[in-house]
């Protein structure tokens, strides 16, 4: 089985081969391995999976090329010479068990041939999914070769295909660094330029008021060019002739005219931005949450609510900052620098060369200083954070302080930290203090060489002295903008990266589409029959495998099984909250896909583990599923859910609000908030998920009943770990590692001598036993 | 006590998944242990004299920062060579035989995969993230890391955990080993 062989990296140079080769790769692959790859018969047209892996079997980062094609996989490593070579090669029909193995800082590929076990590669925590893909493939594949006729759909080509896919949309396409999890957009490469133009797109219904803004900016910057003008004209004309004083009041008065209307115009610009900005934020938000109630439940399982909340809320106002203050600031600080840069050259075009040479060095050293000081900040917010999170805990958890008596080290552990905090703020404020004024200097001894060669100017008559003031004047409004601008590029590339997140939320598919010829059913009888349902949240690792069922309308049946077992991926896949991967699920002899989804919704309602209550109303709550309920249907449906009498006992009724996540409700309470939630739906099938979890036994009688009350004429699909929630079930089901291993009555099953729900309820009992005894 | 002794198999209020076992710390004799490595990527056995022989183990440190030579747990492996069962504990690996005492290091060694940084080579710093370059007791290696300041951890004890883009682990055992170049791009973000 071990075939040795090896090639130098000296070759010819590389072919479209290699090309081929980087096909069935994350990334490019040598030449070397290419070479010692054909020299073992493996070519890359049909073969399907090419990747090293970032450990060698050793545990060193000189990886090895995992290789597959149909009919066999290999290790290529390449030796410190930079020689390739095969250093091991299997048949895939040998392989009977495909796995990885994880540890800390990774995995193992291990693969189990006819003569046991054996680690084949390591790779790291970034490789884990691939490698795990991997493995499936090769097992699937082995499964093909060994036994044809029950042989698994699809090819290795496909599946492998598949698997490198998924590893590849990890990284960005451009620049290969991995993508920030929970999005595709590339903070290096974000096309600055399309984002823009699309941001601009939502400010278009508002282009009159965007039209207003740079009439606005364009006058305010002109505008704010003159005061200087005057003050020029104010010491030429005036203060040196005493003749002209009658001109004084007049040229103050213009002055403090064009302060007042700049400063007008400023504060109308301001409005006006804040007005678009927060309106055109606001469409982005509301898009994107109407979009995302549009999207199917696998897309929030792939991202984290909080990371969505950040999306809608955090990347918006971020966008909104754009809008409203970035595009006005950005445009007046240029608008200012070439306005002022004009009137500098055009005024004396010796001395606008001479304070305009030094500006690239300004910029750049404006730039060096605020990272400097971007960076000694960032440090001090880790240091603060660490102090205010210290705080939380030791003040949340006082009582356990004092009952341990631990005052005395929790002090020192403070001090600790407040002195890590202190020495962190003098380096930052020390920084600041330091490098900002030693920045102001040398900005502001431009101002020196103006006195200096200004002076000159005027002796020579080529300037006047009121010119040479207003120069000064105008030199003061340009070192301020340009040291903005420097922070722009950093600034603009955080909003725009927002902006991109929020986008790419916009431009995903819904997974669980509506077909456009789906067919309504308002009302249906129940039946369902799940046929041959294969299903796995990563399609690598499947939940369910080939389960069929069937649940005539009406009936009610318990599933069973450990946790982790697929029995709640079995109900997310009949109320179509995901779409099956292989075979069909029928309501009524109809496929779920080819079903209006909002009445497939309607007919089906859950009354789930983790109850989850709107902030609002009990009654609000209730009627949740038909907000136009009367008051005499919301009070029934609570009765028939045991839920009036303890409705009756809060302090609001019916109009209680229940705080957030029904909060203010204990478990037993909010269940049946849920249960009289589902009466008022009314739905022909009805799935109760482990619904009477986590209360007392009081508390259960009491849901029991309202769920007795609730599964009359229903089809039923009840998940318990508790069997006595499923003693009035038809059928009871038992799913294991994602199959049904026995199916029948609670009596059929019991009788089954080595029967695994025989063996659950024996379990059960002994412990009651042990219970009864404690008791 | 109640009617529940003489009830049939019926369904009661009680919890299926609830384990019925409870856990027990077993130590393992080192006099009586041998362990074996086959090489080529093949399963560490283990043998205990005159009880039994374990065809596949795996080995996990409990306090790996404090004392990573002892308290190590031996787990048996399932069939399909994940981890399955634990077996027991062995106070020190220096109470073994020399030969048995390697055998375990490359068990442990098996299941971690956190390099030990020797020297930091370069330290770039772009704008949302930092580039490293590192020498390391498994071999050079670069990586990315998103906010330095959050994801370089440094503990009072001189131990420095590195966490890159992929959360993958680094670990400086002592920052006073590192040289004075590899101590000073380590400053700019810790």
């Amino acid at each position: 089985m071990l075939d040795t062989r090896s090639t130098q990296a000296h070759h010819a140079e590389p072919d479209s081969d290699e090309k081929r080769w980087d096909e069935l790769s994350i990334g490019p692959v040598p030449d070397t391995v290419a070479r010692a790859l054909e020299a073992a018969r493996f070519h890359p047209e049909s073969s399907h999976f090419c990747v090293p892996s970032r450990f060698s079997p050793e545990g060193n980062y000189r990886g090895a090329w995992m290789v597959a094609d149909d009919a066999r996989v290999a290790v290529v490593t390449v030796n410190g010479a930079g020689v390739a070579e095969v250093t091991w090669e299997a048949s895939i029909s040998e392989v009977r068990q495909a796995t990885i193995h994880s540890v800390t800082g990774g995995g193992s590929l291990i693969l189990h041939l006819s003569d046991g076990p054996k680690e084949i590669t390591r790779f790291d925590v970034g490789q884990t999914s691939l490698f795990g893909g991997f493995a499936h493939c090769l097992k699937r594949q082995s499964e093909r070769l060994n036994d044809p006729d029950n042989a698994p759909a699809g090819t290795m080509r496909a599946e492998c295909r598949q698997v490198l896919e998924k590893q590849r949309a990890l990284y960005c396409s451009k620049c290969r660094r991995l993508l920030p999890r929970n999005t595709s957009i590339c903070r290096f490469c974000v096309e600055k330029g399309s984002t823009l133009r699309r941001i601009l797109t939502f400010s278009l219904p508002y282009w009159r008021y965007l039209a207003l803004m740079a009439f606005l900016m364009v006058g305010g910057t002109a505008l704010q060019l003159i005061p200087p003008q005057i003050t020029r004209v104010l010491i030429d004309d005036v203060l040196l002739s005493p003749d002209q004083q009658h001109r004084l009041l007049g040229l103050v008065g213009l002055m403090a005219f064009v302060m007042i209307v700049v400063c007008g115009v400023g504060i109308a610009r301001a409005r006006l931005g804040i007005w678009v900005g927060c309106h055109v934020t606001n469409d982005v938000q509301a898009r994107a949450f109407n979009h995302l109630q549009a999207l199917s439940l696998s897309f929030f399982n792939k991202q984290q609510t909080g990371a969505l909340m950040s999306r809608v809320n955090n990347d918006a106002r971020q966008m909104q900052g754009f809008l409203v203050d970035g595009i006005q600031y950005t445009a007046v600080n240029i608008l200012t620098v070439i306005g002022v840069a004009a009137v500098l050259i055009w005024m004396n075009p010796f001395l606008g060369m001479l304070v305009l040479l030094p500006t690239p060095f300004v910029v750049l050293l404006s730039a060096y200083v605020w990272r400097r000081i971007g960076r000694r900040f960032r440090l001090l917010w880790v240091a603060m954070a660490s102090v205010t999170s210290y705080l939380n805990d030791a003040l949340s958890g006082i009582r356990v302080i004092k009952s341990f008596g631990r005052e005395e080290s929790e002090k020192e552990r403070f001090s600790r930290r407040l002195a890590h905090a202190r020495s962190r703020t003098i380096a930052a404020e020390q920084t600041w203090q330091t490098l900002v004024p030693i920045l102001n200097l040398i900005v502001q001894s431009s101002l020196l060489l103006v006195w200096y060669f200004g002076a000159f100017e005027v002796y020579g008559g080529r300037l006047t002295v009121g010119g040479l003031v207003a120069y000064v004047g105008y030199l003061g409004m340009i070192y301020g903008p340009l040291q903005l601008l420097t922070r722009l590029n950093d600034w603009l590339t955080r909003s725009l990266t927002a902006a991109a997140r929020i986008f790419e939320v916009l431009d995903t598919q819904a997974d669980i589409e509506e077909k456009s010829d789906a067919v309504a059913m308002p009302d249906v009888s129940g039946n369902i029959q799940v046929r041959n349902v294969t299903f796995g949240y990563e399609k690598h690792l499947p939940v369910l495998k080939h389960v069929s069922l069937d649940i005539p309308a009406g009936e009610m049946v318990g599933l069973v099984g450990k946790s982790g077992a697929g029995k709640s991926t079995l109900i997310n896949l009949i109320g179509r909250l995901y779409d099956v991967d292989e075979g069909e699920i029928l309501l009524d002899g109809v496929n779920l896909r080819d079903i209006k989804v909002q009445h497939l919704r309607q007919n089906i309602g859950f009354v789930l583990q983790d109850t989850f209550l709107f902030n609002g109303t009990v009654a609000e709550n209730i009627a949740y599923a038909r907000p136009n309920a009367d008051r005499v249907e919301v009070l029934k449906a609570a009765v028939s859910a045991n839920a009036h009498g303890f409705i009756m006992n809060l302090p609001d009724g019916y109009d209680t609000i229940v705080g957030e996540r029904g909060a203010r409700l204990s478990g037993g309470e909010r269940q049946r908030i849920a249960i009289a939630r589902t009466l008022l739906q009314d739905p022909k099938i009805l799935i109760l998920d482990e619904a009477t979890s986590s209360v007392d036994t009081e508390t259960e009688a009491r849901i029991q009943h309202a769920l007795a009350h609730l599964v009359r004429g229903r089809t039923t699909l009840a998940i318990a770990h508790r069997l006595s929630t499923l003693r009035h079930a038809t059928k009871l089901v038992v799913i294991e590692d994602g199959e049904i291993v026995e199916e029948g009555t609670h009596a059929e099953l019991m009788s089954r001598e080595d029967g695994i729900y025989r063996k659950l309820v024996t379990i059960q009992t002994e412990w009651s036993r042990v219970i009864g005894v404690g008791a | 006590m109640n009617d529940r002794n003489n009830a049939p198999h019926e369904p009661e209020d009680t919890n299926l998944t609830v384990k019925v076992e409870p856990e027990k710390l077993i130590w393992l004799d080192p006099q009586r242990l041998s362990f074996r490595d086959p090489g080529a990527g093949r399963p560490i056995s283990m043998t205990i004299a005159d009880d039994r022989t374990y065809r596949s183990i795996f080995a996990l440190r409990a306090f790996p920062r404090q004392e990573p030579n002892g308290f190590i747990q031996i787990f048996q492996g399932n069939t399909d060579e994940t981890r399955g069962e634990m077996v027991g504990m062995i106070r020190g690996i220096a109470q073994l035989r020399q030969s048995d005492a390697e055998t375990l290091a490359e068990a442990l060694r098996r299941s971690y995969l956190v390099p030990r940084i020797t020297a930091i080579l370069e330290l770039e710093e772009h704008r949302f993230m930092a580039r490293w370059v590192v020498d390391t007791d498994r071999g050079v290696r670069s990586f990315d890391m998103y906010q330095p300041h959050r994801n370089v951890i440094g503990s009072g004890s001189g131990r420095v955990l590195m966490v890159d883009v992929e959360e993958n682990r680094y670990e400086i055992p002592d920052v006073e080993d590192l040289d004075d170049a590899s101590r000073r791009r380590l400053d700019r973000v810790l």
